[in-house]
């Protein structure tokens, strides 16, 4: 290779490492890799979660057709095989063919549109979901090393399981997902058209309402935590239980960790539900898909649109589904972790191997909740627009308030009571320190 | 008593209220009294919470030897205490005056008085009452946001009527941009000195060099916000407009709540967060800006026919007039502001309180309705109700400062203040003014009592208020005559 | 690094801004400031350390407030500022006080040794822990007087968007 082409693109990966390791400022095993892995191993594993992403998205798409044909005693797709053949395969090609068909379709700009926000919107309505996936962690933090080198960049992969391993992951989270509605209201706006209109102003006042619920609704995992960075929220998990089925912990019969495990599930339960149902609101899913209800307008805010375009929005959405279902799993299910410790040392013991197996057992779990949402999509109706109002102001945010403060009393009144949950010396010292720390 | 309660308790009177209100346990009119209750029971508190000189929070500090202690955000000083019975009775004159009000029929696009009329003025109160003890800026924009984001609900509460719209619109558009030279003065004055408390601030700063650039630019900017609370020129242009535009009894708590509350935190800023070195930077501004209130204020006023608008001018050259009591700081290795400095501008606003409260109760039982506030409708009030014209007197001629009366000591403290620092340019426009003051103030006067009245129907006036009214003519003419109540309040 | 990043975020900000300044149509200025925003966010993070701060501007400014800014726009269809022809008198002066305010700026940052940022003086930063610690335990009071604020402010779009049946005289 040119030696030039090589010291540019050296020079860049370093660029980017920097600012990887920025930001993972508790690095404390990267810091020993050299910053041009870290970059190489993170844009790979960027790729990787990009590619596991779409694909997932295809899929679930077809797995969509597939339950709802079950569900109302059809056959759904099931011509669609191998490309060129003439093998069916269940319809597991469908979802080639829908990729195909959407990019070889015409891009359609209809006269009266306001072109460059038209052409705009699909684009920043897919981005955040996939921008989301690089805080999920998806395997074990330990560095493990590969069985065989790679050329220019060491075989030393620190922090295999997460891309961004950020202290803020969740609120991170929701502040990129929070400008997903961006999309839907240019769409809207830019259709110049009545209907696509209506769908997004509806769906902006309901984003919006929603995000409210469902951020307060995770502070009571935080709170139980003491963090918010997800990697440590699974570690959590993988010790005490998972947060809303408590039994689920390494040494399930211990009652000095269960039974406080099991008072707080009380809080986090209700908490996981708040936020479960606030998901589907997010992601505009039945029962809260008002945006784009059929009978009443159309198609909503992508009425204008077709071709690849109209397979962006679609796109966003089940990535928006895919993302949502994988926070639900890493808040409340315990992450990639299963409650046996051979599992979760697999990164010690198996390397790579043990990383991929725990990554598997993550998409096992992930795809479970997909389920969920679409099995809830076909058997539920729709809301009424005061009744979706009603249900995220006067229902879900009071409880979720209230959730907190039951909470807090009664972490409060567990670490009175010595349930060994919470170091509350440290943390009221570490809170000492940082005041003087501040006020110098 | 502990501190801070005060202000608990108006938060909490104020929310308890609402829910009752809300679900319908109480009707509007004994909100209002509840209300009332809430803050007699608040001024007693106050009077018996012994004075203590150290700013504190309201956290215990295990490094409080470690030189975080003496930087509080809250302080309850003698200064403290002082305006905040100010407040406490300013809020409940309003809340009496809304009552009144009340009372009047109502006109077809007038809005009828609901609860929440009496309510928010008790938030009002909480944050003046905090704003008197700030002791740090973060406490002190807070407050302030919080008085000024109520007002702006109070004066667009007639939004049905034109001019209350406008003057809704013009406040909060005004407001806004104050409050952002405010926050960016704040921010550069904290940016550079390292925190935000006033004991932090003045550690660093009072030193015989003179104020790093970007803390004097900061500190111009702070005077911008607190100049627009005040009304003084050039950020006075929102008054003549608000005043007229907003319901009679929020005019009144703007011209004296507002005001007050924009001069407490003048005066702490200038005093406890700014030495006598920061006077090189704030005393041409604050002089050029009294010369023109001073000058404007008054000679306005003198063309007005409105008489809420009238008020609003000559509320303009009383800060003119407070200003120049301000101006008494420089005096090197003195305090930021003298100690005679401070008195005159209580002594002043005190004065001004009982003035002007009468004559907005007075404007709010014959003004009912915005048609009748042109000066022409007082014309004759005399013979439609003896006591409505005296109090209205009293209260005009103690603006004017005409010796029998309180508004007489409030002028002299602010002259003899503006002589003793050697203002002599402000002291003559300041004369000039005062003269120019009596012409518009004794033409109301002349109205009442020598010209024919409009309409010759009495006014009835409720016994209650008949008390009221006479009290406070009675404390406009004795605070007058025996100064030494005013050496006891700010005692 | 940090200087490179500092450098793109700036330049990002200052072509939004004047974009905010500059664009007639109502939905693209609002747009445009989302953008700048979102650049602010980015230099809290990635240049002083302050993820949380940019986590929340993000969440708030970009997600929240100026969604509502849109909302609004698009509600009641602005199109004035569109066919609004450009006062010359008005660019004037306001690029004349864009200046004046921009040699006071540079006058006093070169005059004066500013604070040092917590991230440039090595101390590692979580600035998610350190924010609540102090709003907690120094700050409660501010924090507890905005409380009041935010519920003041909710009585009053109540109170003014709601239209209430006249009551007869009770």
């Amino acid at each position: 290779m040119d030696p030039t082409l090589v010291h540019a693109l050296q020079h860049t990966l370093h660029l980017v490492a920097q600012t990887a390791v920025e930001v993972t400022p508790a690095a404390d095993t990267a810091a020993q890799v050299p910053l041009l892995d870290v970059a190489f191993y993170a844009m790979v594993k960027i790729l990787i979660g990009l590619g596991v992403i779409l694909g997932t998205v295809s899929y679930t798409v077809l797995a969509e057709r597939k339950v709802c044909a079950f569900m109302q005693d059809r056959v759904g797709p099931n011509r669609t095989g191998i490309p060129l053949t003439n093998i069916p395969m269940w319809g597991l090609g469908q979802p080639i063919a829908d990729a195909l068909k959407g990019l070889l379709k015409e891009q359609f700009t209809p006269n009266h549109t306001n072109r460059f926000f038209y052409i705009l919107a699909p684009m920043l309505a897919v981005s955040p979901a996939l921008i989301t996936v690089c805080v999920i962690p998806f395997a074990s933090l330990t560095t493990v090393t590969l069985p065989f080198e790679i050329p220019f960049f060491g075989n030393v992969i620190p922090k295999p399981g997460v891309i961004a391993d950020i202290n803020v992951g969740p609120v991170f989270i929701f502040a990129i997902s929070s400008l997903t509605v961006y999309g839907i209201v240019l769409a809207g706006w830019a259709s110049n058209s009545k209907f696509p209109f209506l769908g997004g102003i509806r769906s902006s006042a309901q984003m919006i309402s929603y995000e409210v619920a469902m951020g307060l609704s995770v502070i009571p995992v935080f709170m139980v935590t003491g963090t918010m960075n997800l990697s440590k929220i699974v570690d959590y998990q993988y010790q005490h239980g998972w947060l809303a089925l408590p039994f689920i912990s390494p040494n399930p019969l211990d009652f000095a960790t269960l039974l406080p495990a099991l008072m707080l599930a009380l809080v986090l339960i209700p908490a996981f539900f708040i936020f479960l149902v606030s998901s589907f609101a997010e992601t505009n899913r039945m029962p809260f898909d008002l945006p784009e209800s059929e009978q009443e307008l159309v198609g909503g805010y992508n009425t204008e649109y077709g071709g690849m375009r109209f397979a962006l929005f679609f796109l966003g959405e089940y990535a928006a589904l895919i993302m949502s279902s994988a926070l639900l799993v890493t808040l409340f299910f315990g992450g990639w972790t299963l409650p046996f410790e051979a599992y979760n040392n697999l990164a010690q013991s198996w390397g790579i191997f043990g990383i991929i197996l725990q990554t598997l057992v993550f998409i096992t779990k992930v795809t479970g909740f997909i389920l969920l949402f679409i099995w809830v999509r076909w058997s539920t109706p729709r809301f009424r627009y005061d009744a979706l109002m009603d249900l995220g102001w006067k229902v879900f945010l009071p409880t979720s308030l209230a959730l907190i403060v039951v909470c807090g009393t009664m972490l409060a009144g567990i670490q009175h009571f010595g349930g060994g949950l919470k170091a509350g010396a440290s943390a009221k010292e570490k809170a000492t320190a940082i005041v003087a720390d501040v006020s110098r | 008593m502990p501190y801070l309660a005060p202000e608990i308790i108006l938060t909490a009177l104020a929310i308890v209220l609402l829910l009752l209100e809300a679900y319908g346990a109480i009707s509007a009119r004994s909100v209002g009294i509840w209300s009332l209750v809430g803050i007699a029971v608040a001024i007693v508190v106050t009077l018996f919470t012994e004075v203590g000189a150290e700013p504190m929070y309201f956290w215990t500090d295990p490094n409080a030897a470690e030189g975080t202690a003496g930087k509080g955000l809250y302080m309850w000083d003698a200064t403290a205490r002082f305006y905040k019975l100010f407040f406490l009775g300013t809020t409940g004159l309003v809340i009496w005056m809304s009552m009144e009000s009340a009372a009047q029929p109502v006109g077809p696009k007038t809005q009828p008085i609901r609860a929440e009329f009496y309510i928010l003025p008790l938030f009002v109160a909480a944050g003046m009452c905090l704003l008197a003890s700030a002791a740090d800026f973060m406490v002190l924009f807070v407050s302030l946001e919080l008085v000024t984001i109520t007002f702006y609900i109070l004066v667009a509460y007639q939004r049905e009527s034109a001019t209350a719209l406008e003057a809704g619109v013009k406040y909060l558009i005004l407001g806004g941009l104050a409050t952002a030279f405010l926050v960016m003065g704040i921010a550069y004055v904290a940016g550079f000195a390292g925190t935000t408390s006033f004991a932090g601030i003045i550690a660093k700063y009072n030193t015989p060099d003179h104020l790093p650039v970007a803390v004097a630019l900061g500190l111009l900017m702070i005077l911008v916000g607190f100049g627009f609370k005040i009304a003084s020129v050039p950020f006075h242009l929102w008054a003549p407009d608000v005043y007229q535009g907003a319901p009679t009894p929020i005019t009144a708590f703007l011209s004296v709540g507002s005001k007050a509350a924009g001069f407490i935190v003048l005066v702490r800023v200038l005093n406890e967060a700014f030495g006598p070195t920061a006077y090189a930077t704030w005393g041409p501004a604050l002089t050029a800006i009294a010369g023109c209130s001073l000058v404007l204020g008054n000679f306005a006023a003198m063309h007005q026919r409105n008489i809420k608008r009238m008020l609003a001018y000559s509320g303009v050259g009383h800060s003119g007039f407070i200003l120049m009591a301000v101006l008494s700081g420089g005096v090197p290795d003195g305090p930021g502001i003298a100690q005679a400095g401070m008195t005159a501008v209580a002594v002043y606003l005190a004065t001004y309180f009982l003035a002007s409260l009468t004559a907005f109760l007075v404007i709010t039982i014959v003004s009912p309705t915005p048609e009748e506030e042109s000066i022409r409708s007082y014309n004759g009030l005399w013979q439609r109700s003896p006591l409505l014209a005296a109090a209205l007197a009293a209260s005009l001629i103690s603006l004017a400062g005409i010796p029998p009366f309180a508004g007489f000591v409030g002028k002299l403290g602010a002259f003899v203040v503006a002589l003793q620092f050697h203002h002599y340019g402000l002291f003559f426009i300041a004369a000039i003014s005062a003269v120019a003051g009596l012409y518009y103030y004794l033409g109301v006067v002349k109205a009442m009592f020598w010209s024919e009245p409009l309409e010759v129907t009495p006014i009835q006036v409720s016994v209650p208020t008949q008390v009221l009214l006479t009290i406070l003519i009675f404390l406009l003419i004795a605070t007058g005559l025996c100064m030494e109540v005013f050496a006891w309040l700010v005692r | 690094m940090e200087p490179i990043l500092f450098w793109i975020f700036s330049l990002g900000m200052i072509v939004a801004g004047v974009s905010v300044i500059l664009n007639r149509n109502p939905v693209a200025a609002a747009l445009s400031l989302a953008v700048t925003i979102v650049f602010l966010a980015l230099m809290f993070g990635f240049c002083l350390g302050a993820w949380f701060l940019m986590v929340i501007q993000v969440a708030v400014y970009a997600g929240a407030v100026m969604v509502l800014f849109l909302f609004i726009i698009m509600l009641l269809d602005v199109k004035e500022e569109e066919t609004r022809t450009r006062s010359w008198s008005y660019a004037v002066m306001g690029s004349a006080l864009a200046l004046f305010m921009m040699c006071m700026v540079v006058l006093v940052l070169r005059a004066t040794e500013p604070v040092k940022a917590a991230a440039d003086a090595g101390v590692p930063v979580d600035d998610a822990q350190q924010i609540g610690t102090l709003l907690f335990t120094k700050y409660l009071l501010p924090f507890e007087i905005t409380s009041v604020l935010l519920l003041v402010a909710a009585i009053g779009v109540v109170l003014l968007s709601l239209t209430h049946k006249r009551e007869s005289s009770s």
